[in-house]
């Protein structure tokens, strides 16, 4: 059966597939033949309205603009499935939180342990399920007991990290097991600190989304907003202004830029090389500021909203926001020039942390961490959406798939991203920057999935609407699909250099933490 | 009993003079990373601040990890007596040896590393891990450093050493050497980079600091003190090898002979805070090689002054 539903931002319908729970593995290992990237996974409980438990699996298609939805039913009463990790590794986290959350189990799954939810959380507890409410709070022991995966055999040390950590970093236990100063295993617990973002947002109207969704992560919200502003406006076919798209558009460079520099400063800061650490610092600070004075809020919080974009920019301001722009374009390409000349610095990047072209593509590796594999994938191009359209940027790879990889590749993303900004900014068209909702909006129907290339790679919102309001979001962040490849790349090296290697993967915590 | 006097008139003020030292290190730093950093008195502050702090242990520690602290600072402070460090020779009643301000060094190391052990912690076991396989590398080094002067002087002896060192022709390929070798060493027995980073919250990448983590208050005081004391005995005993003037060979009145040696030794504490700026941390297992050229290049340079090569 095939339906099609409303057209999406980038002018291409959804479609929506239906298989069998036992078709499953057998469409999407044909959907992989055809090169389909798989994007997000989203269960729901339809068993308040008649149905049972719902799974979703959306793929793109590398010759068509429209999404896919492959989904499948499952029965209220025994919600399982063959899981789909052996033909697709890429879902197996996504198939553990569905097991946490909705009790849906992926029969032969082969790490089934629990990701989401403490160990111990009763048993038969599933918090997205619509009949437990979303401030459910179960007695729990003092300790959680959480039992890592650990290598074995004489010699092997042990060693717990976390998940409270020095200096400002989230929540995330780490057990290492050591062979003298390396690491032969790494076993991570995340999700420490669930806010349940996704549970508030159900019942909402989809107006009032934007404060919980730009709050999924602090250093990627304008991504969250502008993913959650398309699937509304793919559902109730909202045209957007010119101005309106390309502010947006300026808004996900900005957001990049900044979050390329933190990044950039990140890396010397793990091998002590403090000068250039600072100087990087200092960069993305300016731009943070820069930020905070043309669209209002340092973190841009607040700024996108379906239909266009909240604050316009006075074209006064433009001209010196390019100039401003320009000069920090400057120091970071002497910053570039020190670091990258420094051969101490240069010696600690090399053969650390690497992770392989074939376990980036088997994981669903996204962003800079799959770019500095030799994997050219990047939203803006493969799916064009905004302006990028128009002003399609240059997919950059680094080959060696190392820290000093993933360092090259930001320095050259950022220089691309200055490039767009200036271009962007340059040819700014005139008229509003936000446009009304179109009749009926508010009683809106139907999926719409939002989706574009945040600083660290694709966040995917999948929003089901009923009757104008949220049934369910589901948040797929770029951090989720990225913190598995950290214990493939992780085993091998020296235990000195795995918060350097961590920080080349900038992987966030809150993301999981949804 | 002047003699005793003067010994510990010594210990005191080195104890008083070892935080504004490292605070001076500290705001090289900060300067060349732009920041404003913090005050040249920061580090006695800390040091009044950890004082009063409340004593913790960590629950499987024995006596050694009480022990540690004072036993560190005691043996620091027994090494600034015998090295000359503002008159040659040093106030106490012998000619202090060289080997053994060397051998003090590795016992204080020691038994910091026995305390990282004795937490029973997995950062502990580590940080004394590093620290020993660094101590067994620095220590040749340092070693070496003194051989062209041993050489000349025939002597062991600190007196014999530091006039030898005066002496000889101040721009020398044997000196110049010498630096080489003196900024690896002082740099790697003060914990700095490119050997270890004392300004990291990165727990893992750690090996002084390691080997401490589970230290607060009062005791972590004492180590500090020791820690910033021994920064500047290894300051002093390389400026007496390779620059001496001051200490010895070079007559000065001696209203002016204490500040003009405290003056080279806050040009030594900028150069050290300069040089470990330019650096990024080595990989661990590249320290062998680091601190073999330190070793390399004192060698040579007392093959030189054996062939008598100025």
């Amino acid at each position: 059966m095939s339906a099609a539903e409303p057209w999406s931002q980038s002018g291409a319908p959804l479609t929506i597939r239906e298989a069998d729970a036992g078709e499953l593995a057998g469409a999407v290992t044909a959907a992989l033949a055809v090169g389909a990237r798989y994007l997000t996974a989203a269960a729901a409980d339809e068993r308040a309205v008649g149905g049972g438990f719902r799974l979703d699996h959306v793929f793109r298609f590398p010759d068509r603009p429209g999404l896919d939805v492959l989904r499948v039913r499952l029965p209220a009463d025994r919600p399982e499935y063959p899981s789909l990790t052996p033909v697709l590794p890429a879902v197996h986290w996504d198939e553990r939180e569905a097991q946490d959350l909705f009790g849906i189990t992926p029969l032969g799954h082969p790490d089934p342990r629990r990701l989401v939810l403490p160990d111990d959380w009763p048993a038969g507890l599933h918090p997205l399920r619509k009949d437990v409410p979303w401030n459910v709070h179960p007695p729990c022991a003092a300790e959680p007991g959480w039992a890592p995966r650990l290598a074995g055999g004489e010699g092997v040390v042990f060693m717990p990290v976390g998940p409270v950590h020095a200096g400002i970093i989230e929540s995330g236990h780490f057990a290492f097991s050591l062979m003298g100063e390396t690491i032969l295993h790494l076993d991570v617990r995340l999700f420490q600190k669930h806010r349940g973002v996704e549970k508030i947002l159900e019942g909402r109207p989809w107006a009032d989304a934007g404060d919980a969704v730009e709050r999924t992560c602090a250093a990627c919200s304008a991504s969250h907003q502008a993913a959650w502003c398309e699937a509304v406006e793919q559902l109730v076919d909202w045209e957007l202004p010119a101005r309106g798209v390309y502010l947006r558009t300026i808004l996900l460079e900005c957001e990049r830029l900044y979050n390329h520099l933190n990044d950039i400063a990140a890396i010397p800061a793990g091998t002590g090389f403090a000068v250039a650490a600072m100087e990087g610092s200092v960069l993305k600070e300016q731009m943070l500021r820069l930020q905070g004075a043309a669209f209002g809020h340092r973190y841009l919080f607040g700024t996108i909203r379906p239909g266009g974009v909240v604050r316009d920019l006075p074209t006064d301001d433009i001209a010196e926001l390019r100039r401003r722009l320009a000069r920090l374009r400057v120091r970071l390409g002497r910053l570039a020039q020190r670091m990258l000349r420094h051969p101490g610095f240069v010696d600690r990047l090399q053969g650390a942390g690497v992770l392989s072209r074939r376990t980036a593509l088997d994981l669903g590796a996204v962003g800079p961490s799959a770019r500095a594999s030799a994997v050219a994938q990047d939203l803006r191009v493969d799916r064009p959406y905004l302006a990028y359209r128009a002003f399609a940027p240059m997919v950059v790879t680094e080959q060696a798939g190392d820290v000093g990889a993933r360092l090259r590749l930001r320095f050259r993303e950022a220089e691309v991203s200055f490039e767009l900004l200036d271009r962007l900014l340059h040819g700014l068209p005139p008229g509003p920057c936000r446009r009304e909702a179109p009749g009926g909006a508010e009683r809106a129907e139907g999926l719409g999935i939002g989706c574009n290339e945040s600083p660290r790679g694709a966040n995917v919102h999948y929003v089901q609407l009923r009757a104008g309001r949220i049934e369910r979001y589901r948040i797929r962040t770029a951090s989720f699909a990225n913190w598995p490849l950290l214990m493939e790349a992780v085993p091998g090296n020296l235990i000195g250099d795995f918060p350097l290697i961590n920080k080349s993967f900038e992987l966030c915590y809150a993301c999981c933490d949804r | 009993m002047a003699m005793w006097g003067a010994a510990v008139g010594q210990a005191l003020a080195v104890l008083l003079v070892a935080p504004l030292v490292h605070g001076l290190i500290q705001r090289t730093k900060a300067a060349l990373q732009g920041r404003h950093g913090p005050g040249l008195l920061q580090p006695y502050f800390t040091l009044i601040k950890l004082w009063r702090r409340q004593d913790i242990r960590p629950t499987p520690a024995s006596w050694i990890f009480v022990a540690a602290p004072r036993l560190a600072l005691g043996i620091v402070v027994a090494a600034t007596l015998s090295v000359p460090l503002l008159w040659n020779p040093a106030p106490l009643g012998w000619d202090g040896d060289f080997v053994v301000v060397v051998g003090l060094l590795a016992l204080e190391r020691y038994v910091l590393s026995l305390a990282g052990l004795d937490t029973g912690t997995p950062f502990g076991g580590l940080g004394s891990s590093r620290e020993s396989i660094v101590g067994a590398l620095v220590e040749p080094a340092l070693f070496a450093l003194a051989l062209p002067w041993m050489v000349l002087a025939g002597s062991t002896a600190w007196p014999a050493l530091v006039a030898a060192s005066a002496s000889a022709t101040p721009a020398s390929v044997v000196r110049f050497f010498g630096l080489g070798a003196g900024l690896i060493v002082s740099l790697a027995e003060t914990g700095r980079l490119p050997v270890d980073n004392p300004d990291t919250h990165l727990e893992l990448t750690m090996i002084h600091e390691a080997m401490l983590l589970e230290y607060s208050g009062p005791q972590l005081a004492l180590i500090s003190l020791a820690q910033m004391t021994k920064q500047l005995l290894v300051l002093a005993l390389v400026a007496d090898l390779l620059v001496p003037w001051g200490v010895g060979g070079l007559a000065l009145p001696p209203g002016v002979q204490p500040v003009a040696v405290l003056a080279k030794w806050a040009a030594l504490a900028a150069g050290l805070g300069v040089a470990e700026s330019l650096s990024a941390k080595l990989r661990f297992f590249r320290l062998p090689g680091y601190l073999g050229a330190a070793a390399a290049l004192s060698s040579a340079a007392a093959v030189l002054q054996v062939w008598g090569v100025r």
